[in-house]
């Protein structure tokens, strides 16, 4: 009997470790991008983020603008709902807890303009090409709510969709920035690959990003595109040359995260739990022998 | 121990579980009831309910992790996040199975206020039904291969299937005769041997209301250390003060409750 609860176990084991590949199996396809904008009541941060050749719904571009930019983002009611961005909204569980302020979900209209979104960003599929955006304020609908600035794809991720020079990361990488510095990209996470504009072009120019991590100044523009490259990788699109500065460019949305070293409290935890099976073990092996005799 | 304490045990365990998805509180608290379950269990076939929660913990984590699949883009993240919720709900099954390795359910039945004693009945009856089960199925077996029946996995099944569910069926009509001539119903209860609240008990659930103390305050102070963020994946905070009260609820398994092993039913 013992033999087949072992067996059983194994077996769920193995499904277990089978599937975990299969899971996060993801198709390297030729590069596409969609455009982020998120829009606090003082700053605008745009992002142009990897789809790698899917299309995702509107919450898991969040998630994918985070794993490629260091976008702060919280989840809530079961990931469905955007609590904070940009270390703007809700802090808690509760995205509406801010009320009568939350963040609104718009959708472009095709010309640089916006439209409310009338459905939940979990339902929506964004696609190559599209730009989606989310601003802090109050109102309950597209009449009452502030849209994001007005933007197109164009001005945040270029002007055409480019093939995607490297292989998308498959999984986000943690660090993306470290307590309160700005984010210089030398470690961890810089694998993003937005195709940056030519040097000099006036829209990255004149805009924020060169701004200390609180993000105090405010941004009017709303090409504040952002530039993530590693130090020692320049991202060569075929319509782009490399960012010639790419050391100077602040993460005013990666300022919260956490130290990358693992804490001794974890370690502490999993001792622990070692300490208590290893107890069980002994208790159980003494009960045996108890019954046996 | 008195049954109320287990009880409480058992809910509190369960409480704990639901307000994190933190591994490294959950893991903590799967050792802590398989040290429960080590220490007190009861002799008999229904100690054997803990591995079958076991296994089936084990199944909702692949089921839960399975899930991911339909999504329609998939992140390591998403698996993560999948798994980790998974995970809360094997611990949840553990602790339970725990429960109903180191409790006599008609001793809780026995707890309840002769005015809810019908919902008490259904609840202990609901209660007890994977160990009940799990014994008939080892008696049915045990039958069965002492007659030379071959008892394999799958075929087997129907002939095992029938007399299980008729030894329940046989179980249920006995409760009720016995219950019967217990006078149940009739607005009368005298108590036989009624159990004892001994100091085990109380230090049980001082540790009980301690553990979910602060895993409530901690759920309503919107800690961070409760959920473990999967994008991207960082090491999550681990708060001392929420392990310690982790740890307070193996209190049953440190406590002299008396030898389980001599007392026979």
């Amino acid at each position: 009997m013992r033999l087949r609860l072992r067996s059983s176990l194994l077996g769920v084991a193995l499904l277990a470790g089978a599937l975990a590949p299969i899971a996060t199996a993801e198709v390297a396809c030729a590069a596409s991008s969609a455009a982020l904008v998120v829009s606090t009541s003082s700053n605008n941060y745009t992002f142009c983020v990897e789809l790698g050749g899917s299309s995702v719904n509107g919450i898991q571009l969040i998630q994918r603008a985070g794993s490629q930019h260091g976008l702060q983002y919280k989840l809530g009611f079961g990931g469905n709902a955007v609590c904070m961005l940009a270390n703007v909204g809700a802090s808690g569980n509760d995205c509406f807890g801010e009320h009568p302020h939350f963040w609104g979900y718009w959708r472009d209209n095709g010309s640089g303009g916006w439209n409310w979104s009338g459905t939940g960003a979990s339902n929506v599929t964004v696609r190559a090409g599209d730009t989606s955006g989310w601003s802090w304020g109050t109102g309950d609908s597209g009449s009452s709510h502030p849209p994001p600035p007005p933007t197109t794809y164009e001005s945040v991720c270029g002007a055409t969709p480019a093939p995607d020079p490297r292989p998308k990361p498959d999984k986000p990488r943690e660090g993306h920035s470290d307590g309160a510095k700005p984010k210089l990209s030398g470690e961890g996470g810089g694998e993003t690959v937005t195709p940056t504009p030519r040097d000099g072009d006036p829209k990255v120019a004149d805009n924020a990003e060169r701004e200390g991590p609180k993000g105090k100044k405010k941004d009017g523009d709303a090409k504040g595109k952002r530039k993530d490259n590693a130090e020692g990788y320049e991202v060569v699109a075929p319509s782009a040359s490399p960012s010639a500065s790419p050391a100077a460019i602040s993460n005013p949305v990666g300022a919260t995260a956490r130290d990358p070293d693992p804490p001794v409290a974890a370690f502490a935890a999993l001792g622990l739990t070692a300490v208590l099976a290893a107890l069980g073990a002994v208790l159980v092996r003494r009960r045996r022998r108890l019954e046996g005799t | 121990m008195h049954q109320g304490a287990w009880l409480l045990w058992a809910l509190s365990g369960g409480l704990v579980a639901i307000t994190t998805t933190n591994p490294f509180y959950l893991l903590p608290l799967l050792a802590v009831a398989w040290v429960v379950h080590a220490a007190c269990a009861r002799p008999g076939p229904q100690a054997r309910s803990f591995r079958i929660f076991l296994i089936f913990g084990a199944l909702t984590i692949c089921t839960r992790t399975a899930l991911v699949l339909f999504l329609p883009d998939i992140q390591f993240g998403n698996v993560v996040e999948a798994t980790l919720e998974g995970l809360r709900l094997a611990v949840l099954l553990t602790v339970f199975g725990a429960y109903n390795t180191v409790s006599d359910p008609f001793g809780v039945l026995r707890l309840s206020p002769r005015r809810w004693h019908e919902p008490a009945l259904a609840a202990s009856l609901a209660l007890s039904i994977a160990p009940r089960t799990i014994e008939a199925v080892t008696t049915v077996r045990e039958a069965q291969r002492m007659r030379g029946i071959e008892v394999r996995r799958f075929r087997s099944l129907t002939a095992l299937a029938v007399p299980v569910l008729e030894t329940g069926m046989e179980e249920a009509v006995v409760l009720a005769e016995s219950m019967d001539a217990r006078g149940h119903g009739r607005g009368r209860r005298t108590r036989y041997r009624p159990e004892r609240w001994g100091w085990q008990a109380t230090i049980v659930s001082v540790a009980c209301v301690l553990a979910v103390g602060v895993a409530g305050s901690a759920l309503f102070a919107d800690d961070a250390s409760l959920a473990m963020s999967a994008f991207p994946i960082v090491w999550p905070e681990v708060s001392p003060v929420m392990l310690l009260a982790i740890v307070a609820l193996s209190a049953p398994a440190w406590l002299p409750l008396g030898s389980p092993t001599r007392k026979s039913r």
